[in-house]
């Protein structure tokens, strides 16, 4: 009887198989999984608007977690719940969910997991896609070494890791083609969300005399910070912060995940997924520079403008250095 | 003119803490469950799914109790020093110590990765959750300073001493600056005993009997009783009541470090800021609900490890956070609501009183 039954189910399996040719849309559920609230104005709110562009284009059935800490045991809960459900693909889109993600891509090789901002992969269901955001920080430093009178610029940044540094670096060498007179002064808050501590170090900047702050953090506090002290603001992830802080907000380089989002999964569908790293720059339109406010200066603008073709068409490469802050910097790289 | 007497109940029953715990969660239940209603998603799905998640399975189930365990011991610290009526704030604080302890030996001594290191870095863990209330400690015995605000206080400076190590001497050079320590050895990893379930439970159930010993049947917790209750009666009794209650904050304080260092070599593997989340502040709410006797801590513990897993594993239901944690809160609430009745009799009475 068994017997008959495992041939039955092997006959069945061929046949579907044979059948089958492209997967459907149907056949995936792809889970996100968030370090921030998705309304945090910044980080998990672009990846939240990239997983809505998702369900738009391609239908696919998605679902969230927001607040998931860095930290493997609560990753692994959250994303166990949604395998145990049915979701096979898993997108983890902060740092810290690295050996988590490592760990279990290994334990379900049936579930794809694709994490953000990191450098490991495997060769068959772990993948990491990042975009060159340094990019775009460059241009919104252009504007930050024209808007400032004090020719002091704070910059409060999250944790001294890689992706961080080169930020700050190509966003001082922007400030320093402008303005070689003004420093950018680096205060760590060691959170990507913690708006106490964000406010706490915009304030420092701000009474040390800066007009002019930037970030490297989820939220929206350094911009109220800056507003509430008439300074200046370039905001980072989204451009949502010129709501709160609109006397502050000049510019803001953006993510803009959907297109990525909905290129990935389509790959996964069709079977031509890699588990490649991605890092898209702004020819791909994955990290832009948002609209410049009216404060800047229309030479200034015009700059960014001819600054922005160059990079796109390639005849402009933003220098990438990561190891050390250059030399209009002020603050450490080992705190 | 009627008037009530509130009066505490002279027999207590065992399992009350349980059942008011029981009572609670239902009443989280239905207050959870209107709230999913009105947010247009079935309670009926999301609670059986957290049931499914957090007990539905071994692995699950031994999750939950992985989480439960350095509620359970933790608490049972916050417990033997409450023997002398004394609280521990600091359990957070000691939670750390103990896995910064047990580092600190492991990478200074290099210790041999064998089985019967584990059982020496637990002890380090221990005595560094003890090396962490040594000076509330010292300054309650020697000076009557207020254990309730030098505990807590120590929390601040432990974590920022983390914060420290992390970001300078243990920082992991492979972790590209983001802070962590490096890991320990996967040899001195805890083994587990089935599914998840880490050998840290098992130390929980002998420390949870060992506790529950000392604090009703030994003459050490006759004495910590009345060191705890009256001077008077200490000295008559010719005890050394100060003697005592520091004896019961060193193990009280090393069964937090002990904590950390089960949650270190099962959990996390390496000293961050992640090695407590907030364990050390939940146990006071369950050493508290469960009026201090150790099997309650045990398990009122249990539940709460399933109940956080809980709460974690509805959120993939599209079920927000705040809801989760408000679902969790009247829990809670509903639990010490009924401990009152419990442990409590209210009575009328009449005018000649």
């Amino acid at each position: 009887m068994h017997k008959r039954w495992a041939v039955g189910l092997i006959l069945i399996s061929i046949l579907t198989t044979a059948c089958g040719g492209a997967a459907s849309v149907d056949e995936y559920k792809a889970a996100f999984v968030y370090v921030g609230p998705t309304d945090d104005g910044g980080w998990s709110q672009a990846h939240d608007v990239g997983r809505q562009y998702l369900v738009e284009q391609t239908g696919i059935q998605t679902e969230y977690t927001a607040l998931v800490p860095e930290d493997a045991t609560e990753f692994r809960t959250v994303a166990e719940a949604y395998i145990e459900q049915g979701y096979n693909i898993i997108f983890g889109t902060t740092f810290g969910y690295i050996d988590a993600m490592a760990e279990m891509a290994e334990e379900y090789p049936d579930v794809i997991f694709l994490h953000c901002s990191g450098y490991l992969n495997n060769d068959t269901n772990f993948a990491n896609y990042f975009g060159k955001m340094y990019q775009p920080r460059y241009l919104s430093g252009l504007a930050a070494g024209a808007m400032t009178d004090s020719n002091k610029i704070g910059y409060v940044a999250a944790f001294p890791i890689p992706e961080v540094i080169r930020g700050i670096n190509a966003f001082a060498a922007g400030v320093n083609e402008v303005n070689p007179e003004a420093t950018v002064e680096v205060v760590w808050t060691f959170t990507w969300f913690g708006p106490e501590a964000e406010t706490q170090a915009a304030n420092a900047l701000l009474e040390k005399g800066a007009d002019v702050l930037a970030q490297h953090q989820d939220s929206t506090a350094t911009g109220l910070a800056a507003e509430a002290a008439g300074a200046k603001w370039i905001s980072y992830n989204t451009a949502y912060g010129q709501n709160s802080a609109p006397e502050a907000f000049v510019t803001a380089p953006v993510w803009d995940w959907g297109p990525y989002y909905v290129n990935i999964v389509e790959q996964i569908i069709d079977g031509t997924f890699t588990t490649e790293s991605y890092w898209g720059g702004m020819e791909t339109g994955l990290v832009s520079l948002y609209d410049l406010s009216s404060d800047v200066p229309s030479d200034t603008a015009t700059l960014i403008a001819e600054k922005t073709e160059a990079i796109i068409d390639g005849s402009l490469e933003v220098e990438i250095v990561e190891e050390e802050f250059i030399s209009n910097v002020i603050g450490t790289v080992n705190p | 003119m009627n008037k009530y007497l509130i009066s505490k109940k002279i027999v207590i029953n065992d399992l009350s803490t349980f059942y008011s715990f029981l009572i609670g969660l239902s009443i989280g239940i239905t207050i959870g469950s209107i709230i999913l209603l009105v947010q247009g998603q079935n309670p009926i799905e999301v609670f059986s799914l957290m049931l499914r998640l957090s007990v539905g399975s071994i692995k699950s189930l031994s999750s939950s109790l992985n989480k439960a365990t350095p509620l359970i011991l933790a608490g049972l610290g916050i417990s033997i020093i409450n023997s002398v009526k004394l609280w521990n704030i600091g359990a957070e604080g000691q939670i750390f110590m103990g896995g910064i302890a047990l580092n600190f030996i492991y990478i200074s001594y290099q210790i041999p990765n064998s089985k019967l290191s584990i059982i020496l870095l637990l002890l380090t863990a221990f005595v560094g959750g003890s090396i962490c209330i040594l000076l509330p400690a010292l300054a309650k015995v020697l000076f009557g300073v207020n254990e309730i605000i030098t505990t807590l206080l120590f929390n601040y400076i432990i974590i920022g001493f983390t914060v420290y190590l992390v970001n300078g001497p243990w920082k992991d050079p492979n972790s590209l600056n983001f802070p962590a320590a490096t890991y320990v050895g996967k040899e001195v990893y805890l083994p587990t005993v089935f599914g998840r379930l880490s050998y840290g439970f098992i130390i929980c159930i002998l420390c949870t009997a060992g506790v529950h010993y000392l604090k009703e049947k030994s003459v050490f917790g006759y004495e910590l009783r009345i060191s705890g209750g009256s001077a008077l009666t200490a000295i008559y009794a010719g005890i050394n009541a100060k003697q005592k209650a520091f004896i019961a904050l060193l193990i009280g304080g090393g069964l937090a470090g002990l904590a950390g260092g089960i949650e270190l070599l099962s959990q996390t593997h390496r000293v961050s800021t992640g090695l407590s989340q907030g364990f050390g502040y939940t146990a006071i709410i369950v050493a508290a609900i469960t009026g201090m006797r150790p099997l309650g801590i045990f398990l009122v513990g249990s539940l709460f490890g399933a109940l956080t897993i809980g709460g974690t594993v509805i959120q993939t239901m599209g079920v927000s956070s705040y809801i989760a944690d408000v679902i969790q809160a009247t829990t809670l609430f509903g639990a010490l609501i009924s401990q009152f009745f419990f442990t409590y009799k209210i009575k009328e009475v009449t005018n000649d009183v």
